[in-house]
């Protein structure tokens, strides 16, 4: 299971484009015992990461198709439980929650319990932890999988393109979850959104609520990016957040594992000693209400700020009539 | 909000309370950690409130004057430290909110000293400029007159310019008992009519006929407030846009500019601040560079918002339908319903818990999640998997 070296993602780390920063190299990053983290990883498990896996995966002797793919989707999988692995292994405190979506439901796929030895304070034994943990990391591994397989086994193949990927319900739930949980205990809360399918302008409003909410909360959104094209919403959901928006390039041979855990592993206090990749440019366009196209220059109704790309006489979302005099 | 369950602070004036130890008032759980129980009360008692005005039409984009009274009897200690100290810490955290809420909106600051009123700054929505003057306004510190008539007449000429689409409106806090006036009020109070800018009052000191009589005229409101937990939560009812007024605003389409956030290696000067910086706005018909949006680009004109900034208001126009409470005993007895919270996953029942059930996606909600989804996210997981896609496949993971 982990035959994935734990370890090269450090001497790789420059490979990817970041230097450790000359702070971080004296002071070592301090580990704050006090806030562990709990991560929701948001996989998305459309058609559209199938037919993309073989970008991220390194190619292996083919065989026959359907091989290729099955073996793909199994490798890109290993590589994300590798960086689980180093998640959980970084802290014993460290939570975790899988959340998988499709165009047509969300599932829980692996929800972490925590350690029991944790919890008993008179427990300290060291080795009794690591019994635990190795406990702890086997089921992930086998309870992740098995769910994954049954989730993709029970829905039709076939994408369906008008509904699009669940992305605005997936983070709502992954929003009520951790909401729950760090009302009670003290966690740094974050999430790890692997997308891999197109924007669909029906979620625009459903994805900025979550968006404000993970805000006003706290909660980073990071974002790995595993479709063909840049994503404007979850741009705004990295940037707004202050989470990390990443779209890996599918030219390099290098595994995902590697950029998961360099990039997504640091927590946020460690994240101010290295050298985070920023975003280029952050697309703020708005989309026209009227017809979903990308506007960077447009109208809105002063009743309820609904954009429009064109000029027009009455607002149809709100009702309300312009009169043909208005200027900007 | 009924009168039980207000919390017993709110219901006496600050000076009829005993020795207020709120420390008394936590709880420990049984880990030691302390449970705050008193925010979440408070936002369960709020959205029941917000509940019962759901889909009116708003006024989204507002032009706020704040007008703050600093005369003499903002010395006053019947609130600790000052009722002056306590409006302005006050003031703050309402320009925080009203930012947050309407980031397209803008607000100015007035303050009535020594018989005039000062304009502390002009219409603007960078909500750290304001919170600066208002925080650095204790320095001159409380004297003189506090003229009524001088505030509203400041804030007459400040509203008069603005775009004929914005709501406008005017929000005080009162701190005398009485208004010393060069000329007849009345005539003020008559021309905010006409104008149409509405006017809200919020006194510390006891009720004016004055004040009431000018909340009255501009469909305003008018409140004494009893406390300073009183006060912030008067203050909370004006950060949410307050319903139209028929014919108050024209409506009108807006022409607006959606710039991109680019970064460059060279710094470049923000035409606004004039401070360097490697992150800029650029205006998509001139390519101005500014380093903070919502502005107006000075080149060219253009208003220039962030999509985001507008979709901040769309939950006023798509608000979540409310959640149905659920008996417990009907719950229980539908045995088919699953045993945990559809949002949450946490399992029936935990302390506290209620059951909600939205009307809409028909999927059974914890209490937390309730007053989380409609207050907090403003969506319902379960309306975002749209319900013909829902296949019955809610089973459960161990
Ligand atoms: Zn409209
Ligand atoms: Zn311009
Ligand atoms: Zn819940
Ligand atoms: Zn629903």
């Amino acid at each position: 299971m982990s035959s994935l070296c734990f370890w090269n993602w450090e001497m790789k780390m420059d490979l990817v484009g970041i230097s450790v920063s000359k702070e971080s190299q004296q002071n070592t990053v301090t580990q704050d015992s006090d806030k562990s983290n709990l991560l929701c990883v948001l996989l998305d498990l459309s058609p559209n990461l199938f037919d993309r896996l073989d970008k991220f995966v390194p190619s292996q002797s083919a065989k026959s198709v359907d091989l290729i793919e099955a073996d793909a989707l199994e490798t890109f999988l290993l590589q994300l439980i590798t960086f689980l692995h180093v998640f959980l292994l970084s802290n014993f405190a460290n939570r975790l929650v899988i959340i998988v979506y499709n165009e047509y439901n969300i599932h829980v796929v692996y929800e972490d319990k925590g350690l029991n030895t944790l919890s008993d304070p008179s427990n300290s034994a060291s080795f009794l932890l690591t019994e635990e943990r190795q406990e702890r990391l086997t089921r992930l591994d086998s309870e992740f999988l098995k769910n994954v397989a049954s989730f993709i086994e029970s829905y039709p193949y076939n994408s369906c393109e008008e509904n699009g990927t669940l992305l605005s319900a997936s983070l709502s739930f992954a929003l009520c979850y951790l909401h729950r949980r760090i009302l009670s205990e003290r966690y740094e809360a974050r999430i790890l959104c692997l997308h891999a399918s197109s924007d669909v302008p029906k979620q625009y409003i459903g994805v900025m609520n979550s968006i404000f909410c993970a805000q006003r909360w706290s909660i980073l959104i990071d974002v790995c990016n595993l479709h063909e094209e840049e994503s404007s919403l979850l741009q705004q959901a990295a940037h707004l957040t202050g989470g990390i928006y990443f779209k890996p390039k599918q030219s390099e041979a290098i595994p995902l594992s590697n950029y998961l855990c360099s990039l997504y592993f640091p927590s946020r206090d460690a994240r101010k000693y290295l050298k985070i990749p920023v975003l280029n440019s952050v697309d703020c366009s708005a989309l026209c209400f009227e017809s979903g196209e990308k506007i960077h220059m447009g109208y809105i109704c002063s009743v309820c700020l609904a954009t429009f790309g064109r000029k027009r006489l009455s607002c149809n979302i709100c009702g309300a009539e312009f009169a043909e005099n208005d200027k900007s | 909000m009924d009168d039980d369950e207000k919390p017993e602070s709110l219901t006496l004036y600050s000076w009829e309370q005993d020795i207020v130890r709120s420390w008394e008032t936590l709880e420990e759980d049984e880990t030691g950690k302390i449970k705050d129980l008193s925010s979440f009360e408070r936002s369960r008692v709020k959205r029941k409130r917000k509940n019962t005005q759901q889909n009116v039409r708003r006024g989204l984009i507002r032009f706020l004057v704040l007008i703050l009274d600093l005369s003499r009897e903002a010395k006053e200690t019947d609130v600790k430290p000052s009722r002056g100290e306590v409006c302005l810490s006050c003031a703050q955290k309402f320009l925080y909110s009203y930012f947050n809420e309407n980031p397209i909106s803008q607000l100015a600051v007035v303050v009535l000293r020594d018989g005039v009123a000062e304009k502390l700054s002009s219409m603007g929505s960078n909500p750290r400029q304001h919170s600066e003057v208002v925080k650095n306004a204790n320095q001159k510190g409380f004297y003189g007159n506090c003229s009524l008539q001088n505030g509203l007449d400041v804030a007459l000429s400040l509203l008069h310019s603005i775009p004929s689409y914005g709501s406008r409106e005017v929000l005080i806090l009162y701190n005398s008992i009485s208004s010393c006036d060069p000329g007849d009020i009345r005539q003020t109070i008559e021309k905010l009519e006409k104008e149409r800018i509405r006017c809200n009052v919020i006194g510390m000191a006891a009720e004016l006929y004055i004040l009431k009589y000018l909340a009255a005229r501009t469909h305003g409101s008018y409140f004494v407030c009893m406390n300073e937990s009183h006060l912030l939560e008067l203050l909370e009812d004006f950060v949410v846009p307050s319903a139209l007024i028929e014919n108050n605003t024209k409506t009108a389409l807006v022409r607006m500019g959606f710039p991109t956030l680019k970064a460059y290696k060279e710094p470049k000067v923000c035409l606004n601040d004039k401070v360097l910086r490697n992150q800029v706005f650029v205006c998509p018909r001139c390519e101005c560079c500014y380093g903070e949006i919502p502005i107006e680009c000075v080149l060219c004109g253009l208003i220039l918002v962030s999509s985001s900034q507008l979709a901040r208001s769309y939950h006023h126009l798509f608000p979540v339908a409310n959640f149905h409470e659920l008996e417990e005993d009907k719950y229980k007895q539908s045995h088919f319903q699953p045993n945990y919270c559809f949002a949450c996953k946490g399992t029936f029942p935990f302390e506290g818990s209620e059951y909600f059930v939205c009307p809409n996606c028909q999927n059974i909600f914890c209490g937390i999640c309730d007053i989380f989804i409609h207050d907090g996210l403003n969506n319902c997981p379960g309306c975002e998997i749209r319900p013909e896609n829902r296949i019955a496949s809610q089973t459960d993971f161990s």
